[in-house]
């Protein structure tokens, strides 16, 4: 066995030792959040750490002992240690919680090794500068330079791409999501509300109408992406026939377009909304289902025209479903890279359709520039986050129509 | 206020005929209950008149004119539902003024009938709360409130009160009595609680298989059933039958079976048709006397074995093996009761059925 074996069996440990970390962060976050503000000991522990923090910018201040971007990372792992330290020993106290929490244990372990490991790593990368140039070095020294808040700096001045900026970007993604969402909740509804109707072969349209979500997204895409070709795609073979079948629809405009090259942004959103209709129809199908008939009954009996039953009792009924779908709608279309990505993403692809995600990935793995997209991506969370607590809160989403 | 005809209404789904060829006469102010078990037709016959299910042959006329192709909207009606079916979104006022603001009333109108409805059914502090703040029976009476403010010509009950617990039944029971002697109105009751329909109704249909069965007064359905199947529906507790056959020695007319020879006091029904071999008696258990009373008409003695005795505090009920039959006596719950008994029953308040056609032969 040579030292090469023991080193690379050191980083494994090194890499589980991480993830036990992290998912004890994560079990003593939530025993703070669920405990410790009402303790005693609270205030002092949180207090605790301020003299400490002192301690830290005073030996910055004075001389080459630490650099800043050491004395942060020691803080924020001290910080951890700290809590992670307080709650074990709480823990341990109160046995009644110890099985509950080791029974949760392999969800956390899932969790960690799959969002809060890649998080950290996101949030360390954000504050150094990992790319092209930097690559070589820390692969083989493991060095960073540390470079504070530079790269979110530079995420709202300079241009994610080659020509659009954060803010044409931010824009765009927003018109996209609003569009996107839209025409997702209407064509579901309408075709939800067609289907709530007994009508022959229901289950043959529901199968139907189903399939674009339920094939691969990837598969899907790229099949409508063959379908707006210039040359070979359906879409413009059928404008060719129509213009040619009857020339008066060529003299009102109509004509073929490059539809990848020239009207991307379009392209992209009419293909988004036939793969999002169906999750849509099939929440709001759900929903109308679990409307208690007599509802209708007693409406008919008040006198209620359908419209007036679709507007009294349908629409405020649906609520408790259309609110967390259109909810989770937005976070999907907004984070939705796929369909921009994979019709606009080829080598001399346009910039015309991209959008924040779309944009943060080509940064990412086209233009190598890892630490900026990793400060970029932040900055998209945060919005994302912002944007769907808004919404929850104003849609009032959480609460039920029913009891 | 309006009266209800149903002239040879059917409902048939598929090949499945659930209503055949009903006819029924609802007067005006009339509180009429349809009570039968479930799967009887009841509830059918009820929606078709509100216009939820379709007519399939006959006609629905309500004062005089036939509604089978209007739509619910236009029969005016109210309902309520067995779940009460309140709007889970609207508030109690809301709930009561729907129909109302449907049909655009002036809101002055609207706030005032409503306050009125409230005020009737004692509501008016909840009238801002939704239907999941309120109890079973403070919804139950928003349902109601709901069906009073549209003044409608008829009021229609889906089995009200079969969502509630026993005890509230009963108030409940009480308030819609007072309510139709206050409203005058004309109310079609669905329940499959013979309770309800004895205590509540004007008139009782009796309903089974989708059948019509007996059309009466409470006192009448109770008193004289048509069949064996209104007499074992109707009265609680249950009608006891025995078997047995028509036997004529002389001039007298006798019901005999293996454990019982009783002379039977009064006519036949002339011209009913009907097996001697094969016929039942009926006595309601509240008819068999343990020991001989002198203002009633009471038969021949009979000889029965005690099985079981069920205190139930006022009244005692005493479960007996006569022949092959067995009978329950309510007796006053002082009686002392022995193994072996003899009873007599109250010869004015027999009845006798035809086995095969279950009808009333005399």
């Amino acid at each position: 066995m040579n030292s090469q074996v023991l080193l690379s069996l050191l980083e494994v440990l090194q890499m589980v030792g991480f993830v036990a970390f992290v998912t004890l962060w994560i079990e003593a976050y939530l025993y703070v959040h669920f405990n410790f503000p009402k303790k005693s000991w609270f205030l002092p522990a949180v207090l605790s750490v301020v003299p400490f923090a002192v301690l830290l910018l005073v030996l910055v201040a004075v001389g080459p002992v630490i650099t800043v971007g050491q004395a942060v990372n020691i803080y924020l792992y001290s910080l951890l240690a700290e809590a992670l330290l307080s709650s074990f020993f709480r823990y341990k106290g109160d046995k009644k919680l110890a099985l509950p929490y080791m029974l949760i244990m392999p969800g956390f372990v899932g969790l960690a090794l799959l969002i809060a490991y890649p998080l950290v790593f996101e949030v360390y990368l954000a504050f150094h500068d990992l790319k092209l140039t930097t690559l070589k070095v820390w692969s083989e020294t493991g060095y960073l330079p540390f470079v504070n808040f530079e790269h979110f700096y530079d995420v709202f001045t300079k241009s994610p791409l080659s020509e659009v900026s954060f803010w044409q970007l931010l824009g765009r993604t927003l018109w996209w999501t609003v569009v996107n969402v839209f025409f997702h909740v209407a064509g579901g509804l309408a075709l939800a509300l067609l289907l709530n109707n007994e009508i022959r072969l229901r289950g043959l349209y529901r199968t139907l109408l189903v399939i674009p979500w339920a094939m691969p997204c990837v598969v899907a895409v790229l099949a409508m992406r063959g379908e707006f070709h210039s040359e070979y795609g359906f879409i413009n073979i059928m404008i060719g026939r129509l213009t040619d079948a009857f020339p008066m629809l060529a003299q009102l405009g109509m004509h073929k377009v490059q539809w990848l090259s020239q009207h991307a942004f379009l392209t992209c959103t009419i293909i988004n909304v036939w793969l999002g209709i169906p999750f849509m129809m099939v929440v709001i199908l759900g929903g109308l289902q679990s409307i208690p008939k007599s509802y209708y009954e007693a409406a008919s009996i008040d006198g209620a025209s359908r419209f007036q039953k679709f507007r009294h009792v349908t629409l405020p009924l649906l609520r408790p479903v259309l609110a967390p779908a259109v909810t989770l709608g937005t976070v999907w279309t907004f984070n939705n890279i796929n369909v921009i990505y994979l019709v606009t993403g080829q080598s001399g692809g346009t910039e015309e359709a991209d959008i924040l995600v779309s944009a943060l990935y080509k940064a990412a793995f086209t233009f190598n520039r890892f630490s900026y997209s990793a400060a970029f991506a932040l900055v998209i969370f945060v919005l994302l986050a912002v944007i769907s607590l808004m919404w929850l809160k104003f849609s009032k989403g959480t609460e039920s129509a029913y009891d | 206020m309006a009266s209800v005809t149903f002239s040879n209404v059917k409902k048939i789904y598929g090949d499945n005929e659930v209503l055949h060829k009903v006819n029924l006469e609802i007067q005006d102010k009339e509180f009429l209950i349809l009570v039968g078990p479930s799967g009887c037709g009841k509830s059918t016959l009820l929606r078709m008149l509100a216009g939820l299910e379709e007519i399939s042959s006959g006609e629905i006329a309500i004062d005089g004119q036939v509604v089978n192709d209007l739509p619910p909207r236009d029969r005016q009606l109210a309902m309520v539902f067995q779940d009460y079916a309140l709007y889970p979104h609207m508030t109690v006022e809301e709930n009561m003024s729907f129909g109302l603001r449907i049909r655009k009333l002036p809101q002055e109108e609207i706030d005032s009938r409503v306050m009125d409805a409230a005020n009737t059914l004692q509501i008016q502090k909840f009238l801002k709360r939704k239907p999941r703040q309120l109890s079973g029976g403070q919804r139950q009476r928003v349902a109601i409130g709901r069906a009073i403010v549209r003044k409608p010509k008829v009021f229609l009950f889906d089995e009200p009160l079969s969502n509630l617990d026993a005890k509230l039944r009963e108030e409940m029971r009480v308030e819609l009595a007072k309510l139709h002697k206050k409203l005058g109105a004309t109310m079609v009751y669905v329940t499959h609680d013979q309770v309800e329909a004895m205590t509540l109704a004007s008139r009782i249909a009796v309903m089974h298989a989708g059948y019509i069965q007996q059309i009466g007064t409470p006192i009448e359905v109770y008193s004289r059933p048509d069949n064996i199947f209104v007499a074992g529906f109707i009265g609680s507790p249950t009608m006891n039958f025995m078997d047995g056959s028509l036997e004529t020695e002389g001039e007298l007319l006798y019901f005999k079976n293996e454990a019982m020879k009783l002379r039977v006091p009064f006519p036949l029904c002339e011209g009913a048709e009907f097996d001697r071999n094969a016929v039942v008696l009926g006595v309601r258990p509240e008819d068999v006397y343990t020991e001989r009373k002198l203002d009633k008409n009471l038969g021949d003695m009979v000889r029965a074995k005690v099985e079981v005795v069920e205190l139930l505090g006022h009244r005692k009920n005493v479960y007996l093996e006569c022949g092959k039959s067995r009978l329950l006596a309510t007796v006053p719950a002082l009686f002392k009761t022995e193994e072996a008994m003899f009873l007599w029953f109250d010869m004015d308040r027999v009845h006798l059925f035809d086995k095969a056609s279950g009808k009333r032969i005399c």
